[in-house]
């Protein structure tokens, strides 16, 4: 396929949207009218089994990065970095000819952890500036924060340096940059989402306006929007009008209090999953005028669009919130929509079985990559998988964080590491560290409410997936 | 004959694919015909030694005219011994495995570079002493490591004396995939589980450092490259 030919990729990453919460996959509240708008005009493939290879950001973006599963990667709470040693989507593309840029709101996929990898231009949303200078926070110009304490002696560090090489612009600009990162840094990516949602498809929309039309681009574009703390602007109120009182008191302590101090009740979690479903709202509204643009600016001729999440939320299924622990469905099941080039004549529902890191295989194929691409990752245009597996390898992260909020906190027997595996008949099985397993028959009960483990109906099946997880 | 030619040339690296293999088999052919049959090839097992192994045979209908040299380091994954046994099968040479018995036997050393050396340099530099050869070729490309940049197509190395060839210096990591992909050259199932860069069992790590292609391997090893280069490693 020649330079020119290559077709323009644009992967929006909506992280924690849960497939579970769209009305584009069967969801009781009207909570993306836009999408479907957008999927029945721009003739989207919609895969409506599609599940993520884990079951939070950093395992899962590694995974569609690479097309490997975690266990192979080996990236998650004990090794957040993301390494060199196996090909990435956005290095294979850059070496194919693509100009590509990156566009991240979730603090995790940033510079520090190498998720910059590949990118000619990478935009971090708790930056004002796109500058690699801007990068290293716990460096001032080599020295580590332990050398030079106190702000007031970095500043005054930062004005000798700056008086002494005469470079006042980027002084002026890290200034600034500090600035707003007191402001607007990483923990308000998730207090306050809503801006760096607008704000990472503004520069999204920049950067597309300004890229040669001559080199195709790959652009990746993940937004915090669907992420606790679940606040969307005031007038997305579709669903509920909730008192500031209210919504401080779920927002506060959310997630650590429910396993570290005191579950939340089940009113709170009917409350929170309203607020949820209004940031799938707004989220829809932002989607449906970026692609507006897309249209408006003849971007779409030539370019593969697709709409997918890392994970899914919990709102109190399975006495579970958040996406720490567990691999039940509402954290798995993610959407994934695709908007192929028009002669490859792929459009509508899709029920295959297909997963997130599918994605991987797809693209290197649909630009003809000579990289190898791993087993794991199989091609969307290709044979349909026999299974989908998931792992959570490490739950140490969380288990760390919620000590720190409650050192009196008592471990919990459900906080162990998981895989699962998804037959294409969908039958499930989990099985956690310790060995205790549950199964569920996905295609009458999707979201796992009847465990069937001990059910005579399915004795023989439950035998050939425990044999069948020994062997993955 | 090709020059030693300068350092990363870019306009070599510009090279259309076609171009860049014939410009390999040229350098082939001028070995050829100035060293004759005091030449060998390492071959890894590695994509870039598959491709230069490739090569050679595109270059000469099918039959590889010089030794082929593996080295058993005792550290080898099972997947790259039985990837290397399998070619050499399929593509019907003999393969010479060069080992150092003592050190193989002996526990490895924390110190990476001289584990190299006493288990890769020692019996290379052995093998060119006792097959008396002139020339060895090898798969070294510019853009896979900071230290090789520098590196010339034909260098004259002293101890022992004998020309290091390098015919693939102009690849591209890219270029290299391209061709196994053009020529449906098998390679190593470890490419297919991740792995971007190979080396020894315990020196290839997939949880690696940030930088360029070879991070996946032993850093420490990496870092004395210039060391063990002019001792004789690759």
């Amino acid at each position: 396929m020649g330079k020119k030919q290559l077709p323009n990729i644009i992967f929006l990453l909506c992280d924690t949207l849960g497939a579970k919460h769209l009305s584009l996959y069967g969801y009781h509240r009207a909570t993306t009218p836009n999408v479907e708008r957008i999927v029945e005009q721009g003739q989207f493939a919609v895969y409506k089994r599609c599940f993520s290879p884990a079951s939070w950001t950093i395992p899962s973006h590694a995974s569609f990065f690479t097309g490997l599963y975690p266990s192979e990667h080996g990236v998650d709470d004990d090794h957040v970095y993301f390494p060199d040693n196996y090909y990435c989507l956005a290095e294979i593309l850059k070496n194919q000819g693509y100009r590509t840029y990156g566009v991240s709101a979730n603090g995790l996929v940033s510079r520090l952890l190498n998720f910059d990898r590949g990118f000619d231009a990478f935009y971090e949303m708790w930056h004002l500036f796109n500058s690699k200078d801007f990068f290293a926070p716990n460096q001032l110009f080599g020295r580590s924060k332990k050398q030079v304490e106190g702000e007031l002696q970095r500043f005054a560090l930062l004005l000798k340096i700056t008086f002494s090489n005469g470079n006042y612009l980027f002084t002026l600009k890290k200034m600034v940059d500090t600035l707003y990162k007191k402001i607007y840094g990483i923990p308000q990516m998730i207090d306050k989402s809503s801006l760096a949602t607008l704000r990472a498809f503004w520069t999204s929309r920049m950067i597309l306006a300004k890229t040669d039309p001559h080199t195709p681009f790959f652009l990746f574009l993940n937004v915090m929007e669907a992420h606790n703390q679940y606040n969307p602007p005031r007038k997305y109120n579709h669903f509920i009008k909730i008192d500031s009182g209210t919504k401080k008191r779920l927002m506060e302590k959310y997630e650590w209090q429910h396993y570290a101090l005191a579950p939340f009740s089940r009113e709170d979690f009917e409350l929170l999953t309203l607020l949820y479903d209004q940031e799938v709202l707004f989220l829809d509204t932002l989607i449906g005028n970026f692609y507006s643009f897309l249209e408006e600016r003849n971007l779409l001729k030539n370019t593969i669009f697709i709409i997918a999440s890392d994970h899914g939320e919990l709102i109190g299924e399975h006495g579970h919130c958040s996406h720490m622990f567990t691999l039940y469905n509402e954290l798995l099941h993610v959407p994934l929509i695709f908007r192929y080039p028009h002669d490859f004549g792929i459009h509508g529902e899709i029920s295959r079985l297909v997963q997130l890191h599918d994605i991987f295989a797809t693209i290197l194929e649909i630009v003809e990559s000579p990289f190898p691409v791993p087993d794991s990752s199989q091609s969307l245009l290709s044979a349909p998988r026999e299974f989908a597996v998931s792992e959570s390898i490490h739950c140490n992260r969380p288990i760390r964080k919620l000590k720190t909020k409650n050192p009196s906190f008592i471990l919990q027997e459900f906080m162990q590491p998981y895989n699962a595996v998804i037959t294409k008949d969908m039958l499930k099985i989990i099985r956690r560290a310790d060995g205790q397993t549950e199964l569920f028959d996905l295609n009458s009960d999707l979201y796992e409410t009847h465990e069937l483990s001990d059910s005579p109906a399915y004795a023989q099946q439950k035998m050939k997936l425990l044999q069948f997880l020994e062997e993955v | 004959m090709i020059a030693g030619g300068s350092s990363l040339d870019k306009a070599l690296i510009e090279m259309s694919l076609e171009d860049k293999e014939q410009y390999s088999k040229k350098i082939m052919y001028d070995v050829r015909e100035k060293y004759g049959d005091d030449v060998a090839i390492a071959f890894s097992g590695g994509k870039d030694s598959t491709t230069l192994l490739h090569l050679v045979k595109a270059a000469f209908q099918e039959k590889i005219p010089w030794r082929v040299f593996t080295i058993d380091t005792g550290a080898e994954f099972q997947e790259i011994i039985d990837f290397v046994h399998k070619i050499s099968t399929e593509w019907g040479f003999r393969l010479i495995t060069l080992r150092n018995e003592e050190a193989v036997k002996s526990a490895f050393p924390k110190d990476r570079a001289e584990c190299c050396f006493t288990r890769k340099v020692i019996p290379v530099n052995k093998a060119i002493t006792d097959y008396r050869l002139k020339a060895l070729l090898t798969a070294v490309r510019w853009d896979e490591h900071d230290a090789r940049t520098g590196d010339l197509f034909f260098t004259e190395r002293e101890y022992p004396a004998h020309i290091r060839v390098q015919p693939l210096l102009h690849f591209r990591e890219i270029d290299v995939w391209a061709y196994l992909k053009k020529y449906s050259v098998p390679y190593c199932i470890l490419y297919k589980k991740g792995y971007r860069s190979l080396d020894c069992d315990p020196c290839t790590r997939k949880f690696g450092a940030p930088g360029p292609e070879r991070n996946g391997r032993d850093q420490e090893k990496d870092s004395a490259m210039k060391r063990l280069r002019e001792a004789g490693y690759f």
